[in-house]
């Protein structure tokens, strides 16, 4: 499978050109995607949790 | 003693009977007039300054893959690399599989380099979760410092897709009504 990064410009743009068949396989992209990568967002979440855990545990 | 740059040059120029730069203009000449059954294309283009590709188009001297991160292809010269501003992929859609999400600026430092400010490799989740599992503090704060950079450049794709899937459903839901 050819892998292609996603990014939000590439869903805006999908969006931008009304093609309702773009904008499925986009999104279905985007699904695998996130499945096989993982969100950076909720992961960025946990790390700053685990960071200031880790900041907290210093005397 | 060396002798600072400028005296050299301007010792050049005050010979008597020399034209200063000719000698070196011609062989130039000779060098960059392209042969016109070897490369017909480059005969439209005849640099103003002798040298290679690469001092016209200073952006591509850094070697690696097109990939997510180099915008500044758009300046080359369709003149001299038309096959390339061709075949160049859209500026988002990133097609290089064997370096985008795997590399890690420690892995391939000399990559990093090319991107001051940047970050280069993409993180992903794994990335992220394997620098908690780390639990290197310093490491943690760079990592959650490039996702930051990457959610601001990039953009958010889970957040997208939601907003993706809105509008898939608008126009279904528009065409249904038809």
């Amino acid at each position: 499978m050819q892998h292609v990064l996603l990014y939000g410009v590439v869903m805006h743009q999908a969006i931008a050109t009304g093609n309702l068949q773009e904008m499925k396989k986009v999104a279905q992209q985007a699904e695998e995607h996130l499945k096989e990568f993982g969100d950076v967002r909720s992961s960025l979440e946990h790390l700053k949790i685990e960071i200031a855990k880790l900041e907290g545990k210093r005397p | 003693m060396k002798e600072p740059e400028d005296k050299k040059e301007k010792a050049a120029e005050s010979k008597p009977g020399v034209a200063p730069g000719k000698k070196d203009d011609k062989a130039a000449d000779a060098v960059r007039r392209p042969h016109p059954e070897v490369a017909p294309e480059q005969e439209r283009y005849i640099p103003e300054k002798p040298g290679t590709i690469t001092e016209v188009a200073p952006e591509t001297r850094h070697s690696g893959p097109i990939k997510e991160m180099a915008p500044d292809v758009s300046k080359i010269r369709p003149e001299v690399a038309p096959d390339l501003k061709l075949s160049r992929p859209g500026p988002i859609q990133e097609m290089a599989p064997d370096v985008g999400p795997h590399i890690h600026p420690e892995v391939a430092p000399e990559v990093a380099g090319a991107h001051p400010g940047r970050p280069v490799s993409l993180l992903y989740g794994p990335a992220i979760h394997g620098a908690i599992a780390e639990g290197n503090l310093a490491r943690m704060r760079t990592v959650a410092q490039q996702a930051e950079q990457q959610l601001n450049q990039w953009g958010d794709l889970r957040t997208a897709l939601e907003v993706l899937k809105v509008e898939i459903a608008r126009l279904e839901y528009k065409q249904r009504g038809r």
